[in-house]
């Protein structure tokens, strides 16, 4: 069996190359330096692993030279002067051939297995090579590559996302909530604030009447005034009528609103399900109408069936009784020598003639039979439709009455939303009539306070006491007015700030706090779940893996070596049984981690990726010293054998072509 | 509670079956966002939020 690799302009070698592999073999690719020995490795590993799916498998194929890093203006597999390589592998029948462009872009004719560019590509860039060679023995990236533990860790941060963002929402609420709260004790120190001023205020006054009182020349003028500041107290106190009102009509505005969205919220999810049931509703229906049209006239079918069968009954007694007739016939005949032939109402029969009567009752009896089968399977067919056709119109007369159910709900939500409205629309027109007879309060209570301004000035001018008076209370009722200013201020932020939107939605902050408490718990769950899929699968990656290379180290007489990945850690643990302590890969000499890396390689692909059946391994075995090359080439060997794989080894070579030759063993 | 758990339990079971094709990441992240996206919404309307402009 052989496998057959045509490449056309790949790496660094242009036009055709056509090579031969054979099955259950160490393959040698001998060729010298820069001749494309590493490009054949790599470009089988490309054509057998894409697409990369996993974005850590990508970067390790761009990390081994297999595709080109970003940045890079050429694929490193695609000759420099042509615009496309292709890579055709045939084997077992099947064809793998990968068309790959200057520009990145590749066309696979099959999905191949990504995993094998960790378990079946040995080079000197293999990732598990390199982290050895630095003494990094953290072995849980390659669990998590091999496993589906590398897809749940991605599921997991899509929820640790999420959940980041509902904790900044969280977070963000209670600042607003925060802010609120310094907000209500600010209005709160205002109004203290104002109404400081104005008892202020209201001494003064009463001070200043007192001393106008004494002077006889501005006695008219007092009484104006007086007469003023009545005025402006009892506008002061409709003002104060007409706010308090206000905000009593707006808060009730506010209470049947919410009520409002609620019940709208309540009535888009109704009709939502009523869809959903219309929908099942619609689907029953033409159940049962097919059900219907295949059971038409079934009473007469089955009749006719149930005469059928009577009458294939009685057929069925007939033959039967002659059978038995003349099996009893035949006995006598094999008791008897001198009975040489039976009479029946057929006249006489021999022995023969009678074993040929029996068959043919029998073939009959089974014909008969066949018949009363195929007429009972058509009658149970009909029972069974009929069956499910009263199964259907129970299911149907439920989902009428559920759904009838959630029109009535919806009709009463209807109801209920027309009455909010009914309920709200007088209100809310009462406190617009309100708001705009306010103004005009306020505006009357200017002018009265301009008049008294108007009138203190010239009072004021009638002595230095009652100047100093007056020129307070102005300063007073100026302040009154900046911190009235800012008290609506505050207002305004309460209102806008007592709300948050997320993704489209307005909800107040209590219930926001709500929805993201309950929201919270959901995601842990989910990442709960999905943390311990992974772990599963790293546990299962792991046991897979340890099981495997202790069968590598043994069946390769490595077995001085006790190779691990630990449970806890997923730290990789190598042991030196001989002297029964553990070696840090960093001081194994260069041959013994080349030889560690490929037997780890190889329990990998035995656990994880068999197929293709592929162990491709680029020039490392050449740094081993002799004994230790036969062992690790007659191992290959027994490999290849016991598992049908294309062994490939690439070697250098005094030819000036590429040779493929047989390892046929040291 | 009982809610959440049943959403966790029944996504984890969605999951899974993606999880075994070796689907894309890519692919994989669209579907748990969207997912979750849908599962927050339907939330915020049980819980008495109003779509926005409405």
């Amino acid at each position: 069996m052989e496998a057959e690799l045509v490449l056309e302009n790949v790496g660094g070698m242009s036009g055709f190359h056509n090579l031969k592999f054979t099955k259950g073999a160490v393959n040698v690719v001998k060729a010298p330096n820069a001749a494309g020995k590493s490009s054949i490795i790599r470009a089988i590993a490309l054509c057998f692993s894409v697409p990369y799916k996993s974005r850590r498998l990508a970067e390790m194929a761009r990390d081994m030279g297999l595709l080109r890093q970003a940045g890079e203006a050429m694929e490193p597999l695609v000759y420099i002067g042509a615009k496309s390589a292709r890579i055709l592998m045939k084997f077992d029948g099947e064809e793998w051939k990968l068309d790959l462009f200057k520009d990145g872009n590749y066309v696979h004719v099959r999905e191949g297995e990504e995993r094998f560019l960790i378990t079946s590509l040995l080079t000197r860039s293999s990732p598990i090579l390199n982290k050895l060679l630095k003494g990094d023995v953290d072995f849980k990236w390659i669990v998590e590559a091999v496993s589906l533990a590398d897809r749940y860790e991605v599921v997991a941060r899509v929820i640790e996302k999420e959940r980041n963002k509902a904790y900044e929402l969280q977070m963000e609420i209670e600042r607003r909530i925060n802010e609120i709260e310094n907000l209500k004790k600010e209005k709160i120190t205002l109004e203290e604030t104002i109404k400081n001023y104005k008892q202020e205020e209201n001494e003064l006054s009463t001070k200043l009447s007192e001393l106008l009182a004494n002077r006889r020349e501005v006695g008219e003028l007092r009484k104006q005034r007086d007469h003023l500041i009545a005025k402006i107290k009892e506008q002061e106190e409709k003002i104060k009528k007409f706010s308090e009102s206000i905000k009593e009509l707006k808060k009730r505005e506010e209470e049947l609103s919410e009520r409002y969205e609620t019940k709208f919220a309540e009535k888009e999810h109704l009709e939502k399900e009523n869809k959903k049931f219309l929908k099942e509703i619609e689907v029953t229906n033409k159940e049962l109408k097919e059900l219907d049209e295949d059971l038409k006239n079934y009473e007469e079918r089955l009749k006719n069936i149930e005469k059928q069968v009577e009458s294939l009954r009685v057929e069925e007694g007939r033959l039967l009784a002659k059978s038995e007739m003349y099996e009893e016939a035949l006995k006598l005949l094999a008791q008897s020598q001198k009975v040489l032939c039976f009479l029946c109402e057929e006249g006489y029969l021999t022995a023969k003639r009678l074993g040929e009567k029996v068959s043919s009752v029998k073939r009959q009896l089974s014909e008969v039979r066949d018949k009363i089968s195929v007429f009972l399977n058509e009658r149970n067919k009909i029972y069974s439709k009929l069956r499910k056709r009263d199964e259907l119109k129970k299911k149907l007369k439920e989902l009428i009455k559920t759904q009838s159910e959630i029109l009535r709900k919806l009709q009463s939500i209807e109801q209920a939303l027309s009455t909010y409205l009914e309920e709200v629309k007088p209100i809310h027109e009462r406190r617009i009539g309100l708001e705009a007879r306010l103004k005009d309060e306020e505006q009357l209570l200017n002018k009265y306070r301009d008049e008294l301004k108007e009138l203190d000035k010239s009072i004021s001018e009638l002595g230095k006491e009652e100047q100093v008076i007056v020129e307070r209370i102005a300063t007073l009722r100026g302040r009154i007015e900046e911190v009235e200013k800012q008290l609506k201020r505050i207002e305004k932020m309460l209102e806008t700030k007592s709300y948050i939107e997320t993704i489209g939605h307005r909800m107040t902050l209590e219930r926001a706090k709500k929805v993201l408490e309950e929201w919270l718990t959901t995601l842990d769950e989910v990442l709960r779940n999905v943390q311990v899929e992974a772990r599963k699968e790293r546990i299962m990656a792991m046991e897979l893996f340890n099981d495997q290379i202790k069968k590598v180290l043994k069946d390769s007489k490595f077995d001085y070596l006790d190779v691990w990945i630990d449970a806890s850690n997923f730290r990789l643990h190598i042991i030196d049984r001989r002297v029964g302590v553990e070696v840090s890969p960093r001081i194994l000499s260069e041959a013994e981690r080349y030889v560690l890396v490929l037997i780890i390689h190889i329990a990998l692909k035995l656990a994880y990726s068999p197929y293709p059946p592929f162990l491709l391994v680029d020039e490392v075995v050449l740094s081993l010293d002799e004994t230790r090359r036969r062992a690790v080439l007659n191992y290959l060997s027994h490999l290849a054998k016991e598992n049908g794989w294309f062994v490939i080894l690439t070697e250098l070579g005094h030819e000036p072509e590429i040779t493929v030759s047989l390892f046929t063993g040291l | 509670m009982r809610a959440s758990r049943s959403f966790a339990t029944s996504l984890l079971e969605e999951i899974k079956e993606l999880v075994k094709t070796r689907i894309s990441e890519e692919i994989l992240e669209k579907f748990v966002e969207e997912k979750l996206n849908n599962k927050f919404k339907e939330l915020i309307e049980q819980l008495g939020g109003v779509k926005s402009g409405s």
